[in-house]
């Protein structure tokens, strides 16, 4: 029997994402036993998640209020020793830690697994990644802009998961929940009408609609759709809920505060519908098959965690700032703004099965997910938008690090064969690329195109550099020879980084490579030479890959073809 | 070959006694032809060559340990002196304190070796117990493993109660400490309280004097004395509860109480239930004030300024071990003036200070015609000695007190009696003034007392007399030897700062408590010192080996504690339990649920 640990110390809409790894991971093992790790607080969510077996805690609050309230250090090491010692009761076959944080990091390596998986301590207590998705999932962080992968996928990738394997998100509702749940609605909607919910809260307040806007809806639908919208929310966001309804001047059910999680879900499985900025209860909602309609402000980011399903309709400023930093104190919050109320009452519309047209609009990015051939989700965008060379770059990304994460070709007859197994994912990529407006001055879009393939040319050549000083620190003893080849790769990191600083579009790439570098450690000079080659080599291929996807893609699109600088260069010369 | 006689005034006189009575042990030959100990079929000495192999031993012990020369050794143990002759010659500026183990082995190595040169030498002192070692400078500890081995049990006892001193230094206690409302011992209360704040503790004085006008508009005001003792009763009863109401508010672990203070025995239980420890200093003659039978038994320590018979009586009261603590000097009262500083009118070449007793009046007549001051109160005017008391026997301030030390020739000091005619032949306490005239420089003539002997070295650091006579040819002799006069009066003025301050006296006073109740001082460290996080799960071995590279007396941080096990290799499962508190430790300080720069919030 397969024993599997997940560990998620976020919030709760990232625990609803880990389902359909721990859905997939149950298809996948014969009978595994899968333990759930939360913190303390979101353990009702936890709980309902199918398929954990047991579900495991961390009182987050009281280490970190023992530790405020100075607490011997004698004490607080009794804590933790018993808490880590309680989860070292089990020995692992897999763990797979979905967290960022530093003490995540720090328990991973304290306990007990054959595989594990996420960011571990070394010996050294350096904080290093352990599996290639999981440099992947670090390299969102510092690239949110290339990502084009959910979350969830990233997450099933973590656990090796196929195409078909934890398709969706998944909670279990009990029958006493729904059962309060339809004594609870029956006061609201007696007469069967449409249930609509509402979640004006979220973690942070830049990352809200404005409650005005809420009430106006609130109102419209009311008055437009004799709807009687609910309010949802926790406790804390019963201030807000109140502030809404007072506004709206229109009979409104507030909920908020009034519901735990199993009943919230039980609730929103009941609603026809549900309109949220991005916060757990859209996850929970698209986990019971309500459809909604998500606002994406502030640092949200469509891509990365809208909701896993096809069944949502995703709005987002057209805002060059948007998605924001999670370091940034924004001056002006204007993307909070820019989403009319009409513009959700049309996409209210659109899931409710009218056919909406949102291309006049040009103040929102207006997205709709779909499952690709691959098993993995992509959004599609129906509102107009014209095509840019970011969007080449990031669908290219897209079909590189799906194909080569796992492994990269090693050899010539593997790189060919890469590019046959693409060709799928390039005519997919390329259907959607198509349905953006082709950019009025072209060239310009060529110019660049032809600037990043003679930056990428750059990369190979510095990667095939690397792999042949690599090379030389195996083969020979020569104390010349091998100076140079130690020069050669102490150079490389520098020249490399002075790359990635000029061309941002590089970044994903090199910031893999930094971990790939980060991870080689050793006294060995024959293991880092093997280890060096390897990682030289995979720079060089991911590079000529990638230049060959976009310049691919670039045909696809039927765009003019850019002009090779360096045998412009050439001619020059 | 010397006598032990010749070493009396080398050897305190604890030591003396206790060397007259001891039984020597047989010795052998060294091949060398010196005499060697064995003991138990343990060789105490090479039986070769022990001067080579303690020249040897002790070179290398100075290596390995890293002594300098004038850093102080204290040396556990002592057998025939090979060893301790190396470590003071090898160390020519270093003092050196020897434990002795016993007697016996003392008065062997001295009857059949040649000490007298080593013990002449005032850095080496011997001691019979820890507890009279100084050890206020960091010490380097000689310890000999043969003797060790031998002398295990006592070795022992010695680290404990080193470590016990040790701890005692390093930990501050919140001690309250209950002044009288006015008599003798309301100075000693304030000197005492700032004996215990030099020494790093936090003091909170409870100054009954400030309730002196009530007490006396009481005293003065009421005419029946039953209703004026009912009266003064209900007021001790007061300040009992207010003493109470202070230890409440300002949470001592130690409450120091000195003579005369006014707490009831309902008070002192009320404190013990409260797990605060109580010490009393009866700084009086028990014979002539004796309420201290109705308080001794409540205390925790009960500290005298007489042993002996005294503390037979205690016994028989039920207090198990009273603690003998003699008085001191207030050094920051009493010091050495420049002879501009003082007074034309405090000059005198002889002076004494203290009140009218009966005894002083019928001995200083043998001093009439003298260029003699008395100072003090309550002296007879029809006296003849009237003459010589100044200030219409005014009561003299400490001020006044330091510029007549300070400009008398001959400062005399004669212990009270009420009954006595002269010197009191029986007398054994040592009283104040005896460490006040040597703290400021005096030279002194003092009565002869049993407990002196032990304070000060009779002849070299004071001029001990035994009556008139006595008192007269000294004064003579003094007058024609100015020279010995300073000698004199300086090293009883260096004795003083060495062994008689409060801060010194206080510091034994703790000792005793350390000794009595180590938990007090372990619950008043800091609860992430070294030590006492050692103390903590002393089962898991993990711990013990995370806290093995710290000193005992450092104190640690989550932090820190991370920091360092960040600097080395290979993660034990306990260094990740720090790793990970400290992980959750950052996260509230980035959420400022923490001072960014650490510590503990302030409530």
């Amino acid at each position: 029997m397969k024993r599997i640990l997940v560990i998620n110390f976020t919030r709760m809409g990232d625990i609803v994402q880990t389902s359909p790894l721990i859905a997939g991971l149950l298809q996948k093992w014969e009978q595994p036993q899968i333990d759930l790790l939360v913190m303390q607080g979101f353990r009702s969510i936890a709980d309902m998640i199918p398929g954990v077996s047991r579900v495991l805690l961390w009182d987050q609050d009281e280490s970190v209020s023992r530790i405020v309230r100075g607490d011997s250090l004698a004490a607080t090491y009794r804590y933790h020793r018993d808490l880590i010692e309680s989860l070292r009761e089990n020995n692992y076959d897999l763990i797979v830690n979905v967290t960022h944080s530093n003490e995540s990091a720090v328990l991973l390596r304290a306990l007990r697994g054959q595989q594990k998986r996420g960011i571990l301590l070394d010996d050294l207590g350096r904080k290093l990644t352990s599996h290639p998705w999981i440099d992947y999932f670090f390299n969102v962080t510092a690239n949110r802009g290339f990502n084009d992968f959910n979350l969830v996928d990233i997450y099933r990738r973590l656990g090796d998961l196929e195409a078909g394997q934890g398709t969706r998100l998944q909670l279990k509702v009990r029958d006493e929940d729904r059962e309060q749940a339809r004594t609870l609605l029956a006061e609201f909607s007696d007469d069967g009408s449409p249930l609509v919910a509402m979640q004006p809260g979220a973690n942070r307040d830049n990352r809200r609609w404005p409650a005005e806007r809420f009430a106006e809806l609130t109102r419209r639908l009311y008055e437009e759709y004799n709807i009687t919208p609910l309010l949802i929310g926790s406790a804390n966001e019963r201030e807000l809920t109140e502030k809404i309804s007072s506004l709206a001047k229109v009979p409104v059910c507030n909920l908020a505060g009034e519901t735990g999680i199993p009943l919230l879900a039980a609730v929103l499985e009941q609603c026809e519908l549900l309109i949220s900025n991005d916060t757990g209860s859209m996850h929970i909602a698209a986990a019971v098959d309500t459809p909604t309609v998500a606002l994406f402000l502030a640092t949200a980011l469509p891509q990365e965690t809208g909701a896993y399903t096809e069944n949502t309709i995703i709005l987002q400023p057209r805002i060059d700032c948007a998605p924001c930093s999670h370091h940034v104190v924004c001056p002006h919050q204007r993307c909070r703004q820019m989403i009319s109320v009409s513009a959700v009452l049309k996409a209210i519309d659109h899931i409710r099965g009218d056919v909406v047209d949102f291309s006049s609009n040009s103040e929102l990015h207006v997205f709709i997910p779909a499952f690709n051939r691959d098993g993995m989700l992509q959004l599609r965008e129906i509102s107009r938008t014209t095509l840019h060379v970011d969007q080449l770059v990031t669908s290219a990304y897209r079909i590189l690090w799906k194909q080569v994460l796992d492994r990269t070709p090693a050899s010539a007859e593997e790189e060919t064969h890469f590019y046959e197994i693409s060709s799928n994912a390039v005519s997919e990529q390329l259907e959607l690329l198509l349905t953006m407006e082709k950019p009025a001055a072209a060239p310009v879009t060529a110019t660049q195109l032809a600037e990043y393939k003679s930056v990428l040319r750059q990369v190979e050549e510095l990667g095939n550099r690397g792999f042949k000083a690599a090379s030389t620190l195996d083969s020979t003893k020569d104390r010349d020879l091998l100076r140079q080849a130690v020069e050669v790769i102490s150079a490389l990191d520098g020249e490399l980084f002075q790359l990635e600083m000029q061309h941002q579009f590089l970044r994903p790439l090199c910031v893999l490579y930094r971990f790939n570098r980060e991870r080689m450690s050793s006294d060995d000079i024959r293991y880092l030479a093997l280890e060096g080659r390897k990682m030289y080599h995979t720079v060089e291929v991911r590079a000529r890959l990638l230049s060959w996807l976009l310049e691919t893609l670039w045909q696809g699109l039927e765009l003019p073809m850019p002009v090779d600088r360096s045998e412009e260069e050439a001619v020059h010369a | 070959m010397s006598g032990l006689q010749d070493y009396a005034d080398y050897l305190s006189p604890a030591v003396m006694q206790a060397l007259l009575t001891a039984e020597s042990l047989p010795v052998e030959q060294s091949r060398d032809k010196l005499p060697v100990l064995r003991v138990n079929n343990v060789q105490l000495h090479s039986s070769f060559s022990p001067v080579r192999d303690a020249e040897r031993f002790i070179r290398r012990w100075i290596e390995k340990e890293n002594v300098q020369d004038g850093a102080p050794v204290v040396m556990h143990g002592m057998g025939l002196g090979y060893y301790l002759e190396q470590l003071a010659s090898q160390l020519p500026h270093s003092e050196i304190q020897v434990l002795l183990i016993d007697a016996a082995l003392l008065r062997t190595a001295l009857e059949h070796r040649n000490l007298l040169d080593l013990l002449q030498d005032k850095r080496v002192t011997l001691h019979l117990q820890v507890a009279t070692l100084n050890t206020d400078r960091k010490v380097a500890h000689l310890r000999l493993p043969a003797w060790r081995q031998l002398y295990q049990e006592q070795c022992q006892q010695w680290d404990n109660e080193l470590a016990a001193a040790c701890e005692q230094k390093r930990v501050s206690l919140r001690i309250q400490v209950v002044s009288p409302i006015h008599g003798g011992s309301l100075p000693i209360a304030c000197s005492v309280a700032e004996a215990f704040s030099e020494l790093g503790h936090n003091v909170n004085l409870v100054d009954c004097s400030r309730f002196a006008e009530a007490r006396d508009q009481l005293e003065n005001s009421v005419q029946d004395t039953n209703h004026e003792s009912y009266l003064l009763g209900r007021m001790v009863e007061l300040l009992s509860d207010y003493v109470l109401v202070e230890a409440e508010r300002f949470q001592p672990q130690l409450v120091v109480v000195l003579a005369q203070a006014p707490l009831t025995a309902a008070a002192l239980q009320e404190l013990r239930r409260n797990g605060i420890r109580t010490a009393y200093w009866f700084v009086e003659d028990y014979e002539r004030i004796t309420y201290w039978q109705a308080i001794a038994p409540y205390y925790d320590l009960f500290c005298t300024i007489q042993s002996g018979e005294f503390h037979r009586q205690l016994h028989e009261l039920g207090v198990e071990e009273p603690c003998y603590l003699p008085l001191a000097a207030d050094v920051t009262q009493y010091h050495p003036l420049q002879p501009e500083a003082v007074g034309e009118q405090y000059r005198s070449e002889l002076s004494f200070i203290g009140a009218g007793y009966h005894n002083r009046e019928v001995f200083f007549l043998g001093l009439y015609g003298e260029d003699f001051k008395i100072w003090g109160a309550e002296w007879n005017p029809r006296h003849p000695l009237w003459k010589c008391v100044q200030n219409d026997a005014a009561r003299t301030d400490s001020d006044q007190n330091l510029q007549i030390f300070n400009g008398t020739t001959f400062n005399l000091n004669l212990h009270s009696s009420s009954h006595l005619a002269g010197v009191d032949t029986e007398g054994d306490f040592v009283n104040p003034r005896v460490f006040d005239i040597a703290a400021s420089g005096g030279f002194q003539l003092v009565d002869r007392r049993s407990l002196l002997e032990e304070l000060f070295v009779e002849g070299s650091e004071l001029v001990v007399y035994d009556d008139i006579e006595d008192l007269r040819n000294k004064i003579e002799y003094y007058r024609q030897h100015p020279g010995e006069r300073e000698e004199i009066a300086n090293a009883g003025y260096q004795r003083v700062m060495r062994d008689h301050t409060y801060t010194r006296r206080m510091e034994q006073l703790l000792a005793e408590v350390a000794r009595r109740y180590p938990d007090l001082f372990r619950q008043a460290e800091s609860p992430n010192s070294v030590a006492n996080l050692r103390r903590e799960l002393p089962d898991d071995k993990g711990w013990q080996d995370l806290l093995a590279g710290y000193s005992d007396d450092r104190e640690l941080t989550l932090s820190q504690l991370d920091e360092d096990i960040r600097a080395g290799e290979n993660m034990s499962s306990s260094e990740m339990v720090v790793m990970f508190a400290a992980e959750v430790e950052r996260w509230a300080r980035s959420k400022k649920l923490l001072p960014v720069s650490g510590g503990r919030p302030t409530p």
